[in-house]
């Protein structure tokens, strides 16, 4: 946790420098932004940050008590700059969390959840190098969910087998963001999305000695979230 | 060499004091019972009674009249009668067989009837009215058109007679984080009384336990044998949600049942026995409690009993045409009139005999019997035998095929014994008779089928006692089949285990086997999302089996083990 927590510091604090600076580098290599004439344009980037479950203990899905209420979590994107105020994304992320036994929800375990998606981005440019922009789109969410070893091996040594699935679907993502052009061909992002993810899940539990199998169905299981990072985009 | 000698001494000393143990031991042996003597048996007696009435309550009635209360009242203590005042502890059932408002009507009527008769109503269950009533009104009472038969309370008996929890191997369970469970499992001991439960209330007990009295007098301190059962439960399934629950009386043990199913109790533990309560197939009033458990889902859990050795069974035998049955020669002896069994001095001796006349049960009670035998207690009073109680219930056609007698009290060292007359009969009946009062085998003892009610019914599972240290099958363990030929127990589980109550090793019986299964049942249930039903598989699965392979009369499917 404190691992984490360092590892963020640092990357904010290099972000923030670069923020900081970069309107001083844009000043002096003073480009010119003129998107109309060079339009569409290609871009490629790269985002780190935070994410988190949308609720507390999302539920049915609880967190560990000791967990910072979400995790590192990173992502990229693709996109394709159509007009001034018109860019299609296509991106990539990736969540982890730590899953604490629930009675209804997921057991103790790990739930990966990757979102690959295509995104319209409207954007409005209020200078040459500060444009904001809204984001949204349609996910496929790639979720998985891994029960603890030790809850596995623990039954196993009483005879029992436990699996425990999430299905992966499709969905839908929202956000916001800003980029910051320091360059013709460079801006720093900061970029914030919901991604709403709501699937079934199973769980088996099968008696080695009778093959008595009990299972259930998790119904609706909210696993959306809630990302904020920070990002460099090249743009050709 | 001194010291050699001093050992070689001590040696010698140990010797000669087995020796003489065994010479004493033997001294007690079969062949050294009185043989050979006449019993004074009445042959010639005309039975007197009312058909609507057991036999005691009619004796007691005619002591009362011909003899005075105090002659009453001390008929009534020796043969274990509930008296509270003047009056008399009695059950009468109701004629009316059809449910609803017919039924509430009728005993409504019985109650004002009670009530004019200078009697109090104690408590009710369907057609069953417990009651206090005058000695002078039992007649005018039991003749009554609505009354179908008039009987003493039928009482269970705590079948008294840890480690368990390493011997299961329920400790590696107790650990292992819960898969999927969702609410706390609900435990109840239905007992005869958890005297001292309080004190152990946050160390042997959970800190919170749900208690409830069914007595008539709400008693629910009248003995510790279910505060022992209670301790095991929680050992188990030590987050377990505790009801402990007593009663007396089987009717006061229908209304506990009622009230059990409202409370939605997942697991009964009971650790308690009846005699002459029904036909040993499952069948009977309280078999049909057990029956309302499973109905709503709840898993009952019984105990054998603790009567293999004092138990015979066997058709009415009578070569010399004498109507007293003839016990067939075993042990080398030869055939005798008299089932003789030793009593240790201060001990109360009981017998209960029954036959397989119950005819068909109906749901509320069996149609009877007209097969009448009659059971006589008799005891070795140095030169001879002494007839010292019977039990003559009229069988006429709708009463019961028992004869019980209780309340004796041995006040010396002696031999006593048992002998069953054919009064009227057509056919010579499968006879089951119990001895209570003696630690030694009975003679002629037929250690199987010797199940107390309701260890017999289909819907409970049933417990037999094992060693905790090395899986021997306790002696005084119950067995099977049933009447039906069914195989019970269907589990057994240790006994002879350490509690608070009984002290260290002391608790035995069935009784400290049965709270070892309700409790692995409990967490199971607790600790994964399959159901009682299927956790009755699990459990049959990993039992460790004992005696011959395969489910079998002595230990069931096996012994308790909950490892893989």
């Amino acid at each position: 946790m404190r691992k984490f927590v360092l590892k963020f510091s640092t990357y904010l604090c290099i972000l923030m420098l670069v923020f900081l600076v970069s309107p001083l580098y844009s000043q002096q290599t003073k480009f010119k932004m003129t998107p109309q004439e060079n339009m569409p344009r290609f871009g490629l980037g790269v985002l780190a940050g935070y994410a988190m479950p949308s609720k507390e203990g999302i539920n049915p899905v609880d967190l560990e008590e000791n967990y910072n209420r979400g995790s590192f979590s990173y992502g990229g994107n693709i996109y394709l700059m159509i007009s001034e105020n018109i860019a299609v994304e296509v991106n990539a992320f990736n969540f982890q969390y730590d899953v604490k036994a629930s009675s209804e929800g997921l057991s103790k375990g790990s739930l990966t959840i990757n979102p690959v998606g295509i995104s319209l981005q409207g954007r409005l440019p209020v200078t040459p190098y500060l444009v904001p922009y809204v984001v949204g789109g349609g996910s496929y969410y790639l979720n998985e969910f891994n029960l603890d070893e030790q809850l596995i091996n623990d039954w196993a040594s009483l005879g029992f087998d436990l699996e425990e699935k999430v299905e992966s679907g499709m969905g839908y993502h929202v956000g916001a963001g800003l980029d910051f052009f320091v360059s013709r061909n460079f801006a720093l992002n900061v970029d914030g999305r919901y991604f709403i993810n709501n699937m079934e899940g199973s769980w088996s539990i099968v008696d080695q000695k009778t093959n008595e199998e009990v299972t259930g169905k998790l119904d609706n299981l909210d696993m959306s979230s809630i990302f904020v990072g920070f990002g460099l985009k090249l743009v050709f | 060499m001194k010291i050699k000698f001093k050992l070689n001494r001590f040696v010698w000393i140990s010797i000669l004091f087995l020796s003489l143990s065994i010479i004493l031991y033997s001294n007690i042996t079969w062949t050294d019972f009185p043989q050979g003597q006449n019993i004074p048996f009445v042959e010639d007696v005309e039975k007197e009674g009312n058909p609507k009435m057991e036999s005691v309550l009619y004796r007691l009635m005619n002591t009362y009249f011909e003899e005075g209360m105090e002659e009453a009242k001390e008929f009534a203590q020796q043969r274990d009668v509930g008296m509270k005042g003047d009056q008399v502890r009695v059950v009468a059932h109701a004629k009316a067989q059809s449910a609803g408002n017919k039924l509430r009507i009728r005993t409504y009527t019985l109650r004002k009837q009670i009530e004019s008769l200078g009697g109090t109503v104690e408590l009710t269950h369907q057609n069953l009215i417990q009651s206090l009533l005058p000695l002078h009104s039992l007649q005018d009472f039991a003749n009554l058109d609505s009354v179908k038969y008039l009987r003493l309370p039928k009482k269970a008996i705590p079948l008294v007679e840890s480690e368990g929890v390493q011997t299961t191997n329920a400790v590696q369970w107790q650990n292992i984080s819960q898969y999927r469970s969702t609410e706390k499992v609900k435990v109840c001991v239905l007992d005869a009384g958890f005297k001292g439960y309080e004190n152990l209330l946050g160390t042997d007990l959970p800190e919170k336990v749900t208690t409830k009295s069914f007595r008539a007098d709400g008693n629910l301190y009248a003995h510790k044998h279910g505060t022992a059962c209670a301790e095991i439960v929680h050992d188990m399934v030590p987050h377990a949600e505790l009801y402990l629950v007593n009663f007396n009386t089987s009717v006061e043990q229908h209304n506990a049942v009622d009230w059990i199913i409202d409370q939605g109790i997942d697991i009964v533990s009971f650790s308690m026995g009846y005699f002459n309560m029904g036909a040993g197939n499952g069948t009977g009033p309280v078999c049909r409690d057990i029956k309302r458990a499973k109905n709503k889902g709840i898993v009952w859990v019984s105990a054998a009993g603790n009567y293999a050795k004092y138990h015979w069974e066997g058709i009415f035998n009578d070569p010399d045409n004498d109507t007293l049955h003839n016990f067939p020669g075993a042990q080398g002896l030869p055939t005798d009139e008299l089932l003789v069994f030793y009593v240790p001095a201060n001990t109360p001796v009981s017998a209960y005999l029954n036959w397989n006349d119950w005819g068909s049960w109906n749901g509320t009670t069996y149609q009877g019997s007209n097969q009448d035998y009659d059971l006589y207690l008799y005891f070795w009073n140095g030169s001879n035998w002494s007839n010292v109680a019977q039990s003559m219930n009229i069988q006429s056609g709708f009463q019961w095929p028992v004869e019980s007698i209780s309340g004796w009290y041995s006040q010396q060292s002696t031999w006593w014994g048992v002998a069953i007359n054919r009064y009227s009969a057509a056919r010579n009946v499968k006879l089951e008779l119990f001895i209570k009062g003696t630690s030694q085998e009975i003679l002629y003892n037929k250690k199987f089928g010797s199940l107390s009610i309701p260890a017999d019914s289909p819907d409970g599972i049933t417990v037999g006692a094992t060693d905790w240290f090395d899986d021997s099958l306790h002696s005084y363990s119950s067995r099977g089949p049933t009447t039906d030929k069914r195989k019970k127990p269907d589990f057994s589980a240790p006994a002879g285990v350490s509690g608070v109550t009984y002290g260290n090793l002391g608790f035995y019986g069935t009784s400290a086997s049965t709270p070892h299964v309700a409790g692995a049942f409990a967490l199971l249930k607790g600790k994964t999302p399959y159901s009682l039903e299927q956790i009755k598989m699990i459990l049959e699965s990993r039992a460790k089996d004992l005696g011959p392979n395969g489910k079998d009369n002595q230990f069931g499917i096996g012994r308790l083990d909950l490892k893989k």
